[in-house]
């Protein structure tokens, strides 16, 4: 048997204090001077001088005791409900803001354009949503007006109206223009989410 | 632990704790005071520190008592919860202190100790080998790490059994022997190479 397994036989016995160790303890520490050395240390360090608590420790834990018990906040106290009110109006708010963000900026808005020409055979609408192409989105003809309704992400677009498929005329009714860089006015559409 | 049975006694006081009389609560300071002092003593080896955690450690209690549940004995609730408040406190005291603990410490007046065996033949005039043994074996305990260290005051200092060592440490009961064998093996093989022979009482 190998000095491991002994050794925890030797605590096994120390543990239950039994009188006498195991027969095959006894065999093996008459050939193995270390664990006979293990076996006599521990035999004579199992009795520790029990501790005694300083004079006065039970006075000087009731007094807190009776200080802690004279305190408003021994039950549940308001400052801590404040503290977690406060916290977690926080946290909701700052949750609802970036909930607020992320719905607005994923929400798009029904936006119709309108345009009047009687001669035109087909207008269509051209702008940064769409990446300029001319045939994409073709507005309807009732009667003198063309119109076409399309759903934009919350934005600032530059736009124009594509006559023919050949002519670019900026929006007659549009709040703002920008320079397109050629010498040109894009109308602008301003979409908020709000 | 010398409480073996159902104390009456204490779970009347414990129950008019909490139903509000704190001057009951003197009675479980006054019976378990000595044990925890004891055990934050062997676990931090300042008296300043154990006085002061012995105080920590009733105060908590007395502001938790209504967890307490009298399926368990109060003894053990109490040892778990003192492990819990000591192991903050020496994981504090590791981080503010800029050497880590080891066979390195300090008493009450900041000197450092450093452990010499007091008779190289082992015993000094008019004391028995074994009770310098075991003095010696009460301030090496220091030098195990503080899971080692508390498992061995738990076993050898209160005489706690497995089971109760290990539901207050929340560890397997194997785990416990585990832990009392390396502190055993570690601190004999400590002892043997101080005094560069076996000890033969």
């Amino acid at each position: 048997m190998n000095c491991k397994k002994i050794r925890l036989m030797i605590d096994d016995t120390i543990y239950k204090r039994a009188a006498g160790m195991e027969p095959a303890v006894v065999a093996h520490i008459k050939t193995c001077k270390n664990c006979a050395g293990y076996h006599d240390f521990w035999l004579h360090r199992m009795d520790f001088a029990p501790a005694k608590a300083p004079a006065g420790l039970t006075e000087r834990v009731m007094e807190r005791v009776f200080s802690e018990k004279m305190e408003p906040s021994a039950g549940f106290p308001l400052s801590h409900f404040l503290k977690y009110a406060v916290a977690s109006v926080v946290t909701a708010s700052v949750m609802l803001f970036i909930f607020a963000r992320f719905y607005v900026a994923q929400t798009t808005i029904p936006v119709t354009f309108k345009i009047s020409d009687e001669n035109a055979v087909s207008i269509a609408l051209a702008g940064d949503f769409n990446d300029w192409q001319s045939d994409k989105i073709l507005l309807k003809r009732k009667g003198d007006v063309w119109e076409a309704t399309v759903r934009l992400k919350p934005n600032r677009y530059q736009y124009m109206f594509v006559i023919d498929g050949e002519r670019f005329v900026p929006d007659p009714e549009a709040n703002m223009y920008a320079d397109d860089g050629f010498g040109h006015k894009n109308s602008v559409i301003d979409i908020s989410g709000a | 632990m010398q409480d073996q049975g159902i104390d009456k006694e204490e779970l009347s006081r414990i129950a008019e704790t909490v139903r509000g009389d704190a001057a009951s609560y003197g009675y479980i300071v006054d019976k378990y005071k000595d044990c925890i002092y004891g055990l934050c003593l062997k676990m931090t080896g300042s008296r300043h520190e154990a006085d002061d955690l012995t105080q920590e450690i009733f105060l908590k209690s007395f502001k938790n008592l209504k967890q307490y549940s009298v399926q368990y004995k109060f003894i053990n609730w109490l040892y778990t919860l003192a492990l819990n408040i000591i192991r903050n406190h020496l994981r504090r005291k590791r981080i503010l202190s800029f050497f880590p603990l080891g066979n390195r410490f300090q008493n009450d007046d900041g000197e450092e100790i450093v452990f010499e065996p007091e008779d190289k033949n082992g015993a000094a005039p008019g004391k028995p080998q074994a009770e310098l043994a075991a003095q010696w074996t009460e301030k090496i305990i220091m030098s195990l790490s503080p899971v080692l260290r508390a498992t061995f005051v738990l076993r050898y200092v209160d005489n706690l059994k497995y089971d109760e060592i290990a539901s207050i440490l929340g560890v397997s009961i194997n785990t416990v022997k585990v832990h009392l064998n390396r502190a055993r093996t570690f601190l004999f093989d400590k002892y043997s190479k101080q005094y560069d022979e076996t000890f033969l009482p």
